[in-house]
């Protein structure tokens, strides 16, 4: 298959201020990453901070002044240094959502303008009237939240319209940067349960978190990022069961929580979709740390969810 | 224009009562200053030897009352205040506006840009506020015809430095939130970002700026008046005004003191003014600052 | 450290230079000829364009600034036009009565703000404070002409006590000396008031309350060294600021400072004079600048280390 989005051999360093210029490079923050992500696929990105992961997903949508490497957008190599024309399909087709719930959106607008203004990038033959609605409704929100200000909602629902947001251009791919790292679990599970369902439209993800537990139940494909490289990828299932590098499995082993979380978040999808948790699946071989066990004991009790 | 925004009530009973009085002053200045001179006859060239460095509250020949006396040739110093207060008022107003403007299209394109060009033009801003700005005022004033026009630019090149690096500031810290990054990389143009995304971060910490200004404006306009720079000889501006009773101080103290307590109290007004401003917009602008 | 002194080295020669650039550039456009001043009205045509030649203001302008930095590179820095002394020398002249004004100010700030401004932090909320607070927001409005005026008609015409202006005796330099220090006073007054606010509040005192220390000892060993260092810093530039901005006071006392040299130069379009006491003026703030930079870095132990 095709891949929808690469990277080759991406390069960038964060440039240090000197006496005259501020030309000096400093840190080298990416070092020849070459990544991959195919249509309806989901690839995790996963890595302890300051490893390099939000730099990526900023590199490839050309936030960064100066790198090397090179990104290709279904097949087309994409120069940020070119017009705005040519850019234009990279663009809309590429959008990111940040860590900060709502943080994409803009404060001194209301969700209304956002949206409209998001969706006019693209030519669509149906009006804007009724492309709103579905929009909102494709993320679970409606229409009574159009003419608020962000500042109105709260944490969960403002990444639902921060996702409205990015998908008001039809992307085809997606770039998530700790989607969900600043929600609560229950949050989680619910804008997780949001993104598998536009996966099942045939969207593709880059997915940076710091959270293995999380990656285990969205990614097909996971790489591990250590300073600035990629030093393992593959199918998710192999990386997290049986890890080649000793900083991946060292990555697992530190974080009892994460790798319970997953437990977790099962628990919190089957009961979304209705369903009891067959039963309590018991804490894996490590003990659980004292947040996970609070967590859970939140779930058990329902305060949660509703 | 806040008003709205908090609601009449709200501000009055947080206001204490010296507070409103200031808010009364600078009300009053300005309304001099607009509407001032359409009630108060003044011919610089007029002189009036029976009516000369009478004391304040002189009841003059004409029967008009000389409420902070009359100068050395007989002119009534309230009624030059009255017209110096236009001279003010204009200068203050469109020089800070003018170095606002200034300020912000450097701060932000600075802010934008970043690397060299942000290195370049905050090193002269620095360069430039290493200088007192009343010695820059003053050097260029000494050089340039006077008229009204060239003390408003001078005044407004002396302050642009201070708005650009609270612009910058902002810029840079805007240029760092999502919404802004989000803004960029969905290919929206340069100016829709900075017009949609920035510019709205700026408005509160410049209005409170400006105020600062205003005041700093304001004396800086009365000194070149008083050193006979910047307006012509023959528009009374404050400083003209003081400077020409100077060679009176022994017998006719009023025509330096009285015209000087009115900038001090103007600009203490608006002092005070600008830190109800401070306290009711700035919780999250006077980081800025 | 030397690092730091060379950027801030290269730092105070590109301020230098560019303020004698922009003064040789800016006295050159500007209306009014020396020549005429030097020669009068009667001067022939001849004559005239004879002596444009002999002070080399026939050349064109970027001519004429190499010809003037190479020359001042090896400290030539050309004579007066009207009087024909060296320029150097006028301004040596007039350093000494600026730099003595500047620093008996700066020591009558100091003395006066440090003290009262502690007394006010100790009794954060009393009378004085709060005297002291609407106080210094009359001072701030008080145009500094006017104030000098108005001590000239108290003290010097009503009085009788101190002499209205120049040079005459020593009690000459108190009212240009109070007049340029009671802003700088209320300033700093409120500067050191809020920083010894904010030690006295820190948890490094609350911590030495604990330990049972005497409050003076406190005082003294704490929060004066600690408060003291923003102040010092504010101090400096202020100091900088009074050997160039003391233009109008030196005006309204007569004194035969920098500022009044200045003026009456740029009066009769003498450039070298002119371009002299700017280079004079320039290099004292940038010193001072540079002393305080270095200094604060020196004092302050975490600016040492970086």
């Amino acid at each position: 298959m095709s891949a929808m989005l690469e990277t080759r051999g991406l390069s960038f360093a964060y440039p240090v201020a000197g006496l005259l210029s501020s030309g000096r490079a400093a840190a080298k923050a990416l070092d020849d990453v070459s990544i991959r992500v195919e249509p309806g696929r989901v690839l995790g990105i996963v890595g302890e901070s300051g490893s390099g992961k939000s730099t990526l997903l900023r590199a490839i949508v050309g936030l960064n002044r100066s790198q090397s490497g090179e990104i290709r957008y279904r097949g087309d190599i994409v120069d940020h240094a070119a017009g705005r024309h040519r850019l234009a399909p990279f663009r809309a087709g590429v959008q990111m959502i940040f860590q900060d719930p709502g943080g994409s959106l803009n404060p001194f607008k209301t969700i209304r303008q956002t949206l409209s203004a998001a969706l006019a990038r693209v030519p669509d033959r149906a009006a804007p009237g009724e492309r709103l609605p579905r929009l909102l409704d494709a993320v679970g929100m409606n229409e009574t939240a159009l003419d608020r200000h962000p500042s109105e909602f709260s944490g969960g629902q403002l990444q639902r319209l921060a996702i409205a947001r990015a998908l008001a251009c039809n992307p085809t791919v997606l770039l998530c940067d700790e989607p969900t790292s600043a929600l609560d679990v229950s949050i989680q599970a619910q804008i997780l349960e949001l993104f598998l369902a536009l996966k099942r439209d045939g969207r593709a993800f880059v997915f940076v978190t710091h959270n293995l537990g999380v990656l285990g139940h969205v990614a097909d494909t996971i790489a591990v990022m250590h300073r600035g490289r990629v030093i393992e990828s593959g199918p998710a299932r192999e990386i997290i069961t049986r890890p080649q590098q000793a900083y991946t499995a060292a990555l697992i082993a530190a974080s009892p929580r994460l790798a319970n979380r997953g437990v977790l978040l099962d628990n919190a999808r089957l009961r979304l979709r209705g369903t009891q948790a067959p039963e309590q699946v018991p804490p894996v071989a490590r003990p659980l740390s004292a947040a996970a066990v609070t967590a859970a004991a939140e779930l058990d009790r329902g305060e949660v969810l509703p | 224009m806040a008003m709205t925004a908090y609601g009449a009530t709200g501000w009055k009973s947080r206001l204490s009562v010296s507070e409103m009085l200031a808010v009364a002053l600078v009300l009053g200045f300005f309304l001099v200053g607009m509407f001032g001179s359409l009630f108060v006859a003044f011919n610089p060239a007029a002189t009036n030897t029976s009516a000369r460095l009478k004391p304040p509250m002189t009841r003059l020949n004409d029967g008009s009352l000389a409420v902070f006396g009359t100068d050395a040739v007989g002119r009534d110093v309230a009624t030059q205040v009255v017209i110096g207060a236009r001279v003010s008022l204009v200068v203050g107003f469109t020089s800070a506006t003018l170095a606002a403007a200034f300020g912000v299209l450097i701060g932000v394109w600075a802010g934008w840009a970043g690397g060299r060009t942000e290195n370049l033009l905050m090193r002269i801003v620095d360069i430039q506020l290493a200088f007192p700005s009343i010695l820059i005022a003053v050097f260029l004033a000494a050089f340039i015809q006077p008229s009204l026009l060239s003390v408003i630019v001078i005044l407004a090149v002396t302050r642009w430095a201070v708005v650009a690096r609270v612009a910058r500031a902002i810029t840079t810290r805007s240029l760092s939130k999502s919404y802004v990054e989000a803004a960029i990389i969905s290919g929206e143009g340069t100016w829709r970002v900075v017009r949609d995304c920035i510019l709205p971060n700026l408005w509160i910490p410049l209005l409170i700026l400006m105020s600062a200004e205003l005041s700093l404006i304001i004396l800086a306009e009365a000194s070149l008046g008083f050193l006979g720079l910047g307006t012509p000889v023959d528009v009374p501006s404050w400083g003209r005004i003081i400077a020409s009773g100077r060679n009176h101080l022994a017998n006719a103290w009023w025509i330096a003191t009285l015209p000087g307590l009115v900038i001090v109290v103007v600009v203490v007004a608006i002092g005070v003014a600008g830190e109800i401003l401070r306290r009711h917009l700035g919780r999250g602008a006077s980081a800025a600052l | 450290m030397i690092g730091f002194a060379a950027s801030r080295l290269f730092n105070a020669f590109a301020t230098l230079l560019a303020a004698v650039v922009a003064t040789f550039i800016m006295i050159r456009i500007a209306p009014g000829d020396p020549v005429l001043v030097l020669l009068g009205d009667l001067a022939t045509p001849d004559q005239i364009v004879q002596a444009r030649i002999d002070y080399g203001l026939d050349l064109p302008m970027y001519r004429q600034l190499g010809i003037y930095l190479a020359k001042a590179f090896s400290l030539d820095l050309g004579s007066s036009i009207i009087q024909g002394r060296p320029a150097i020398d006028m301004v040596a002249q007039r350093m000494g009565s600026t730099l003595l004004l500047g620093i008996v100010t700066f020591a009558l700030v100091m003395a006066v703000s440090i003290p009262l401004g502690l007394y006010a932090a100790l009794r954060t909320g009393g009378r004085f404070d709060r005297w002291t607070s609407s106080t210094s927001l009359v001072v701030l409005g008080i145009p500094d002409f006017w104030l000098g005026l108005v001590f000239i008609l108290v003290f010097a015409r009503w009085l009788h006590l101190l002499p209205s202006a120049g040079w005459s005796a020593p009690s000459a330099i108190i009212l240009p000396a109070l007049t340029l220090a009671l802003p700088l006073i209320a300033v700093n007054m409120r500067l050191m008031r809020n920083e010894a606010i904010g030690i006295l509040d820190s948890n490094m005192v609350k911590i030495l309350r604990a330990k049972g220390m005497p409050t003076r000892r406190i005082v003294t060993h704490h929060v004066l060294r600690n408060a003291l260092l923003p102040v010092l810093t504010v101090g400096g530039v202020q100091f900088g600021h009074l050997l160039g901005g003391a233009v109008i006071v030196e005006t309204v006392f007569g004194w035969p400072g920098l500022g009044n040299l200045l003026i009456s130069s740029i009066g009769y379009r003498d450039y070298p004079v002119v371009q002299t006491t700017i280079l004079v003026m320039t290099f004292l703030v940038v010193a001072v600048n540079f002393a305080v930079d270095l200094c604060y870095r020196w004092i302050d132990p975490r600016l040492r280390r970086s």
